[in-house]
C-alpha cells in the first residue's frame, strides 16, 4: 500500500497532499502518516467526504490512517479555484450615472425607472460604495429630486455620493445640491480607475 | 484597567475621560497588499468598539522586507490602513518600520470615551441576550482557499467580512443599554464567550442553530477544511463546556478561530429587539445567538 508521510505538516498540507493523491491514483487504498490532532480530524474528514473508510491507529508520535475506497469514491472534486487578483482589485463599488432618468426610449418611464432602481439599491445586499453622478444626472442629487429619499439613506448606510461641479454649473444647480459632494473631473476619474466594479447608466 | 480581565484593550482614567489603547499586528493573511493594510486596520481598530470607546488617534506598525521596499507592495499596505483610519474617523500620527524577512503590519490605537461608559467582558447580567455583529469562519474559508478548496463566492465574502469595521455596530450599541461587550477573535466564539462568562462569573446558553455563517463553511468542514487554531481552542476551552452542551467535535464554526470578527454584545433580553433593529437599519446583519445565564458551574451550554 501506498503510504503518505505527513507527520511536521501543519493544516492544510496534509489535506491537499491526501487529496492529490487520490485524484491522481483513483480508487487507490492509501495509509497517511500525520503527527497532529488537527491533520488526523481533517484528512479523515476529507477522506470521508470523498468516499473513503478512514481506520485510525496510534503509534509512537503518530497517527496511521489507513483509507480505503468505499462503493461511491467520488473522483471529481468541483471546487470553484479561486482566481488570482492583484493590484486594485479591491477598489470601490462604483455605480456612474449620466442622465436623471434611466434608459432611453420614454422619458416618463425612464423617471419611473430610476427611481424604482435607487429604491431597489437601498434594499440590495451588495450596495455600491459611490454614486457618481454627470450630466443631467446632478439633478438627481440636488432639491426637488424624485430619488432624494432613497439617496439620503444609502448616504446614512455609507455609500458616498458624487456630484460634478461643471455639471452642476451648467445646470445652475449648485446651491441646489442637497445630498453628498461635489466632484471635479480629477476626482471622478481617479474613482473610476480604482473602481473594482463600475456600473455605467445613462 | 489593565491586563488581568482579559479584557480587549486597556484603559486609563484622565479626568473626566477614559484613554483606552490598544496595539495589534500581523503577518498578510491575503495576497493583496491594500486589502491586507485594509483588514489589518479594521482589527486593530475593533478592540476600541468593543470597549465602547471612539478612536482618535493611531501609529503604524510596520515590518517589512528591505530587499522588496522599491516595489510598491508597502505603498499598498499603508493606502488601505490608511483608508479604513479615515473611513473609522482618526488620524494617522506616525508610527515605526523595521526590516524583517517576513512582513508584518498594524496600528497601535487609542481611543476615548466616557469613563461611566467603558464596556468591559466582565459586566454581563443573568438573563442578558447575546447579540453577534458578524458571520463566523474566517479561518476555515482561509484554509480552504489555501488548500486550493475555496469558491470564489467564500472567498469574497471572508474578504467583505474581515475588512469591515465594527464602528457602525458600536454606533448603534452606543445608544442602548449595553452591559458587556467584547469582539470574537483568535480564539473563536466559544473562547471569547468563555472569557466574558468567567470575567463576568456566569455561565451562558448558545442556540448553535441561530449562529450566522460564511458561505459553504458547512461543507468545508466536512472536507477537513478547520484550521489547527480551532483544534487549540477546542481543547483549551472544551472544558467550560456543559455536560448537556452538543459535543465539541460538533461545535467547529463556534471554535474557528477569526480575524477581524463582530462584536459580541451582552444586553438585557427586553432591548436585544431594538438593538438588532437599529443594528439592522445601519447594514449590520447582526443575529441573536444565545443568553447569559447564572446555572450552576458556570459552564455554557451549546444547543441545536
Amino acid at each position: 500500500m501506498e503510504t503518505l508521510d505527513c507527520r511536521g505538516q501543519a493544516c492544510p498540507r496534509p489535506v491537499v497532499e491526501t487529496k492529490n493523491f487520490i485524484e491522481a491514483n483513483v480508487s487507490v487504498p492509501l495509509e497517511v502518516l500525520v503527527d497532529n490532532d488537527a491533520a488526523r480530524t481533517n484528512v479523515s474528514r476529507f477522506a470521508a467526504s470523498r468516499g473513503y473508510r478512514v481506520a485510525v491507529s496510534e503509534g509512537e508520535g503518530h497517527y496511521r490512517l489507513t483509507l480505503t475506497p468505499g462503493e461511491t469514491v467520488s473522483v471529481a472534486p468541483e471546487p470553484e479555484i479561486v482566481p488570482h487578483r492583484s493590484g486594485m482589485a479591491y477598489g470601490p463599488r462604483v455605480v456612474l450615472f449620466g442622465s436623471e432618468t434611466l434608459g432611453r426610449g420614454n422619458e416618463q418611464l425612464g423617471q419611473v425607472l430610476a427611481k424604482g432602481f435607487f429604491y431597489t439599491l437601498t434594499q440590495a445586499d451588495q450596495r455600491p460604495d459611490c454614486l457618481v453622478f454627470i450630466n443631467s444626472g446632478v439633478r438627481l442629487s440636488c432639491l426637488g429630486s424624485p430619488v432624494l429619499d432613497s439617496l439620503e439613506e444609502l448616504a446614512a448606510l455609507g455609500c458616498r455620493i458624487i456630484s460634478c461641479g461643471t455639471c452642476l454649473d451648467y445646470f445652475g444647480l449648485k446651491e441646489q445640491l442637497a445630498v453628498g459632494e461635489v466632484g471635479n473631473m480629477y476626482s471622478i476619474v481617479d474613482l473610476l480607475n480604482r473602481a473594482s466594479h463600475l456600473i455605467t447608466l445613462n | 484597567m489593565g491586563p488581568e480581565t482579559s479584557d480587549d484593550a486597556g484603559v486609563y482614567r484622565l479626568g473626566n475621560l477614559a484613554l483606552v489603547q490598544t496595539v495589534d499586528f500581523f503577518t498578510p493573511i491575503v495576497d493583496d497588499p491594500y486589502l491586507f493594510g485594509q483588514i489589518a486596520a479594521a482589527n486593530a481598530l475593533s478592540d476600541i468598539y468593543a470597549m465602547g470607546a471612539r478612536p482618535l488617534t493611531v501609529l503604524n506598525l510596520v515590518a517589512f522586507p528591505l530587499a522588496q521596499a522599491a516595489s510598491g507592495v508597502l505603498e499598498q499596505v499603508l493606502l488601505g490602513g490608511a483608508e479604513k483610519v479615515a473611513e473609522a474617523g482618526a488620524v494617522i500620527l506616525g508610527g515605526h518600520t523595521i526590516e524583517d524577512d517576513e512582513p508584518k503590519y498594524g496600528l497601535a490605537v487609542t481611543g476615548v470615551t466616557d469613563p461611566d461608559r467603558v464596556l468591559t467582558n466582565a459586566t454581563a447580567r443573568p438573563g442578558d441576550a447575546l447579540i453577534l455583529t458578524k458571520p463566523l469562519g474566517t479561518g476555515i474559508i482561509a484554509t480552504a482557499a489555501k488548500a486550493g478548496l475555496a469558491s470564489e463566492v467564500a472567498v469574497l465574502a471572508m474578504h467583505e467580512t474581515m475588512r469591515a469595521l465594527n464602528k457602525p455596530a458600536a454606533e448603534v450599541m452606543a445608544r442602548h443599554p449595553v452591559n458587556a461587550c467584547t469582539d470574537i477573535t483568535g480564539f473563536g466564539f466559544l473562547g471569547h464567550l468563555s472569557e466574558m462568562t468567567a470575567a463576568s462569573h456566569l455561565g451562558a446558553v448558545v442556540f448553535a442553530g441561530q449562529i450566522p455563517a460564511l458561505p459553504t463553511v458547512a461543507e468545508l468542514i466536512a472536507m477537513g477544511m478547520v484550521p489547527a487554531g480551532a483544534y487549540h481552542n477546542r481543547e483549551f476551552y472544551a472544558c467550560r463546556l456543559a455536560e448537556d452542551s452538543l459535543t465539541p467535535e460538533e461545535l467547529d464554526l463556534l471554535f474557528d478561530p477569526q480575524t477581524s470578527g463582530g462584536l459580541l454584545i451582552s444586553l438585557p433580553e427586553e432591548a436585544a429587539e431594538s438593538l438588532l433593529h437599529d443594528l439592522q437599519g445601519a447594514g449590520v446583519a447582526a443575529a441573536w445567538v444565545g443568553r447569559m445565564a447564572d446555572h450552576p458551574g458556570k459552564k455554557i451550554q451549546v444547543r441545536r
